[in-house]
């Protein structure tokens, strides 16, 4: 019940406190009576004091299970008694950890760049119209997708318990790196007077799978490890595609970010496999959610609007396309070859079996 | 494995030429710092390697530089070394991006290390996809590292 202190309503506990400030007297509980683990200390290191680096005594314990009615009190601190539930989902480690989950936003903050500042824009050359109409194509394309690549973490972020900081943390990075590859594709596509092309059926019909997946870790799964890992391939041939000084740097930036997210949710995968209580449903719904991804990947790629464009860069114009399908075909191949690493690495081999992604197109 | 100072070797790729890279980089210590942490370790290897020469040269990047330089003389050494992955092309190709390195002041665009693999002149590998990966996450750092090859006498005119 509210009391008054003065002509103020204010909460009883408050108006007790100021009650005792006026007669001159504190109250120095909080100073006296915290449990902490007092005279914990970290040792800076040549990279500074990392996230990692402060996981020292019950501050590194991570627990298994987090009760969600603990407001947003940060892991390790004392907590008060009826801290209201803010809602928090995920409240399980298994549903959102990855064993590097830290050093990857640690690594992610180091690595930074600025779309506005960083690509040399002016050193940006008129292509042929050939070469200049595909790039926008892919351009366009590939701002949709960062588009997903964004938003998917932000949808799961806040439902996080924040025992799983560090998850929290890699994500929010992973946010701003999404939204530079979306500025930065936008920007190539309207920079050098071709503009943004066609936004296809097929591929906002992937991104919806996405962003409507039922879980954390399906939606995981399907992005980080199929969707991105995907991209990430495509990024590294942007290189070998790419027509300019600027456009190269533009996929190598953005590659060496892809990375980061796609070991994320590598990893994340394996931990999910490896500690949920039914590991058998759990890898039941991997599966299935993979088997749905491979699938609507394949329509999002297997479209003029996607294999064209490729095909015009990597032939040096669109007298060049028949030249060059044996070029897209290698970056398929690579796409599909490195996604199946991965998979093996986070424990789901039998997608080798499982793929509805075929080796190779009918090149 | 030996280091660098002891291996006894020579060619584009041999240790004491890294080491002499490697030296370069700590005048560009800035550069690398604004790139950002790097942490890997890889080894860099000639497939026409003649009789008795080192198997590869090891390489080993941490925070932001260039740490270590191994010479690898056997395959049982490249082997212990642990390598996130592999970097191997015939010796010519490796010369060859060398010389354009020291032409161009760095790597034109059909020369870089990334461009290298995906066109099959230089050979990727590694047993873990993800270990791989991090020849992507830090491609801009190493980049970097081989286009000061530019400041570094190159090993086919010693």
């Amino acid at each position: 019940m509210a009391r008054k202190f003065g002509e103020t309503e204010m909460a009883p506990r408050t108006a007790a406190y100021f009650e005792k400030l006026s007669q001159g007297k504190f109250d120095l509980d909080w100073f006296e009576n915290t449990k902490t683990e007092w005279g914990v200390r970290v040792q800076p290191t040549k990279r500074g004091v990392l996230l990692n680096d402060i996981n020292v005594g019950s501050y590194g314990e991570v627990p298994e299970h987090s009760l969600p009615g603990t407001g947003m009190a940060p892991r390790g601190a004392e907590l008060d008694a009826d801290l209201p539930s803010l809602g928090y989902r995920l409240n399980n480690k298994y549903e959102v950890w990855s064993v590097n989950a830290a050093s990857l936003y640690e690594e992610a903050k180091t690595r930074q760049w600025n779309a506005t500042t960083d690509i040399p824009w002016h050193e940006l050359r008129q292509l042929p119209e050939d070469l200049e109409r595909a790039m926008c194509q892919v351009c366009t394309l590939l701002t949709e997708v960062e588009f997903i690549a964004a938003d998917l973490p932000a949808k799961w972020m806040h439902q996080i318990h924040q025992n799983y900081h560090e998850v929290k943390c890699f994500l929010a990075s992973q946010v701003i790196d999404e939204a530079r590859h979306l500025e930065v594709f936008r920007k190539r596509a309207l920079v050098n007077g071709g503009g943004l092309m066609r936004a296809t059926k097929e591929a906002e019909d992937a991104l919806q799978a996405i962003i409507e997946a039922p879980t954390y870790s399906m939606a995981s799964s399907f992005m980080h490890v199929l969707g991105e890992g995907m991209v990430l391939s495509l990024f590294r041939a942007g290189e070998l595609i790419g027509k300019t000084d600027v456009d190269k740097r533009i996929f190598r930036m953005c590659m060496q970010d892809e990375a980061r997210h796609v070991s994320y949710g590598t990893m994340h995968l394996k931990y999910y496999l490896e500690n949920h209580p039914n590991p058998r449903a759990a890898r039941e719904e991997v599966n299935h959610i993979l088997s749905k991804g491979e699938g609507m990947m394949l329509a999002m790629f297997g479209v003029p609007e996607f294999l064209e464009p490729l095909m015009i860069l990597a032939g040096g114009g669109i007298e060049g396309m028949k030249d060059a399908k044996p070029a897209v075909g290698g970056i398929w191949q690579k796409m599909v070859h490195e996604y199946f690493g991965r998979c093996d690495r986070a424990g789901v081999s039998e997608r080798r079996q499982l793929c509805r992604l075929p080796a190779q197109l009918p090149m | 494995m030996n280091d660098a100072k002891t291996a006894g070797s020579g060619g584009a790729l041999s240790a004491e030429w890294f080491e002499s890279l490697r030296d370069a980089t700590t005048r560009h210590a800035e550069e690398f710092r604004d790139l950002g942490f790097v942490d890997t370790r890889f080894a860099i290897r000639a497939t026409d390697a003649a009789a008795g020469a080192p198997a590869a040269t090891g390489l080993v990047f941490d925070t932001f530089e260039c740490e270590r330089v191994v010479a690898l003389q056997t395959a049982q050494d490249l082997e212990r070394f642990d390598p996130d992955f592999v970097l191997e092309a015939p010796d010519a190709v490796w010369r060859e991006m060398l010389e354009n390195v020291r032409r161009n002041g760095k790597a034109d665009l059909a020369h870089t290390i990334n461009t290298l693999v995906l066109s099959g002149a230089t050979r990727l590998s590694s047993n873990d996809q993800l270990r791989e990966d991090l020849f992507y996450r830090y491609n801009g750092s190493l980049q970097l590292f081989f286009d000061l090859a530019a400041e570094v006498p190159s090993p086919a005119a010693a």
